[in-house]
């Protein structure tokens, strides 16, 4: 069903909605889930929680883009899990390593810690990978936004994955200068 | 900024980078599908050529002909989403008979192709809007601009005992989507509402049309609770329903408890009372996060809408969509509490779906 027709389901209050989310975004907003969680009781759960709350927003909400728009809740409902739960005793998985590689992106033995409005960095993310190579941008975004593994970035576009990597350590460092230039750094 | 900081930030980046990324994978299968039916072509094409030789060839012998291979080369599957084109039951309103005096709507001919709402490929996708000569005028014009802002139409028409005084004239800009986004225009004339800010909803009544019809500013925002109580005057106007917390039980179904209280009242006391809480929320700011923990129904009349909720968040916010838009005020986890104790202890269960 056409993304249109089930925000209409959603403004119409009718049950039927989140069944279509579920029947066609279900697997998408569970891997991103998982990759951050590494469990699939809890991902289930922010899965189930994601629904709860695109019922609740929609409307007065109308989405542009539905997928990034459920996606995105997905992700910040498993980020909020991840810091109470058991994947960060358990060691934090994929999230813990994607931790340490963005530490790549932060200026050694800065301590500042500078508040900026909210979603002014991420617009400057933005503009960075919006002039990045195709390739490298989506490379890019598998594993800082879905949190996908190296080895799932690599099977899915048939890289290897050293390039996958090489792609990501270059990518982190040009981030790492377009922010300091920015001076959000 | 730390590591994680930077993680949340990359969540935010814009919607389209996030759907490319998505989608590649489906480019790179219909790159793939493509190659698939070049070669699966150039073969049937060959293998078509190469029997109409051989059938020459017979024919010119005199050797009987074999019939040649069907070509049956499938379309591409592309992406579900594409190919997927169900219609439901389009949402239709109370239709408005215009009066007999036509109004003045000034029509801008964008030019280029018509879609046909009964046959095309684009009906189906967007069945659910009605064709515009079967629009009531607030859902041809659902955004007035009015004294530097934009007021959006709400769900009826306001009686006109809600109206107030005359406050100036506005345009209204409508599209015809079956009609290659054809713009029309209308002017109206904006009243207030009785006891309403007229910057938070005014009255509207469109040039030839008889009916008075709520609009609401979507950029208002107030700024605590008691702004908000006194410019839409909820004390005379907000109609309190029944309340429901839901949520989705071990095996997926989502479950809803639907409870009505005896004397709803107690509202004001348990969630109201405080006007000086501060609004959280900036105008267009995304949706707060946390999960409903109780929701109240309430409905506002002059404001032509059935359909506004008060919700006690699971992080103790009091939300609500009032004038379409969502507001935010922390309430802190005693006072959300008590209400949810107190629907729990008092109000009568009268659905559990």
């Amino acid at each position: 069903m056409e993304d249109e027709l089930i925000i209409g389901l959603y403004f119409s209050r009718s049950e039927a909605a989140i069944t279509e989310t579920e029947k066609k975004y279900g697997g998408y907003l569970l891997k991103i889930a998982m990759n951050i969680l590494q469990s699939r009781e809890d991902s289930e759960e922010c899965v189930s929680d994601t629904y709860l709350k695109v019922w609740n927003v929609i409307p007065p909400e109308r989405p542009l883009k539905f997928l990034p728009f459920l996606g995105k809740i997905t992700r910040n409902l498993s980020i909020d899990r991840y810091d109470k739960g058991k994947a960060k005793k358990r060691g934090g998985g994929e999230a813990a390593l994607i931790f340490d590689e963005l530490e790549d992106c932060i200026r050694a033995g800065s301590n500042i810690e500078k508040e900026y409005e909210d979603g002014l960095v991420a617009e400057s993310i933005s503009d960075f990978l919006r002039n990045q190579k195709e390739e490298n941008r989506i490379v890019f975004v598998r594993r800082y936004w879905y949190a996908d593994s190296v080895f799932s970035i690599s099977e899915r576009y048939g890289m290897s994955e050293s390039k996958v990597k090489t792609i990501l350590f270059r990518t982190r460092n040009k981030l790492k200068i377009h922010l300091e230039k920015e001076g959000m750094m | 900024m730390t590591a994680k900081k930077l993680f949340i930030e990359i969540g935010l980046i814009g919607d389209d980078i996030i759907a490319e990324a998505n989608s590649l994978i489906l480019k790179r299968k219909l790159k793939i599908s493509r190659n698939l039916i070049a070669m699966t072509s150039a073969a049937a094409a060959f293998v078509i050529i190469a029997v109409a030789l051989l059938t020459q060839v017979r024919n010119n012998n005199d050797i009987p002909s074999i019939p040649g291979p069907a070509s049956a080369i499938s379309p591409p599957v592309t992406d579900v989403a594409e190919i997927e084109a169900e219609i439901i039951a389009p949402i239709v309103e109370p239709i408005e008979i215009p009066p007999s005096t036509e109004p003045t709507v000034t029509v801008s001919e964008p030019g280029g192709t018509t879609a046909n709402p009964t046959t095309s490929t684009a009906q189906e996708q967007i069945a659910w809007i009605p064709p515009w000569n079967e629009m009531t005028v607030t859902q041809q014009f659902q955004i007035i601009s009015f004294n530097g802002s934009d007021y959006h139409a709400g769900r009826a028409d306001v009686a006109l005992s809600y109206v107030g005084d005359y406050i100036g004239d506005g345009t209204a800009s409508g599209w015809d989507v079956y009609e290659n986004n054809k713009e029309y225009t209308i002017k109206c004339e904006v009243f207030e509402l009785k006891n309403i800010s007229s910057q938070a909803a005014v009255a509207v009544k469109f040039e030839g049309y008889n009916h008075y019809h709520t609009y609401g500013n979507y950029s208002y925002q107030p700024e605590t609770l008691g702004d908000l109580i006194q410019d839409l005057n909820l004390y005379d106007n907000m109609v309190f329903g029944d309340i429901s917390e839901s949520g989705f039980d071990e095996q997926m179904n989502y479950q809803r408890h639907v409870y009505t209280l005896p004397d709803t009242a107690v509202i004001w006391e348990l969630l109201l009372d405080d006007g000086s809480l501060k609004n959280q929320l900036s105008p267009g700011e995304n949706p707060h996060m946390s999960l409903d923990r109780m929701v109240v129904g309430v409905s506002v009349d002059v404001l032509a809408s059935g359909n506004f909720t008060l919700s006690v968040t699971k992080d103790d916010y009091l939300w609500t969509n009032i004038l379409g838009t969502q507001k935010l005020f922390y309430i802190g986890k005693s006072k959300a509490d008590a209400f949810v104790d107190y629907v729990h202890n008092n109000a009568v269960i009268n659905n559990i779906n």
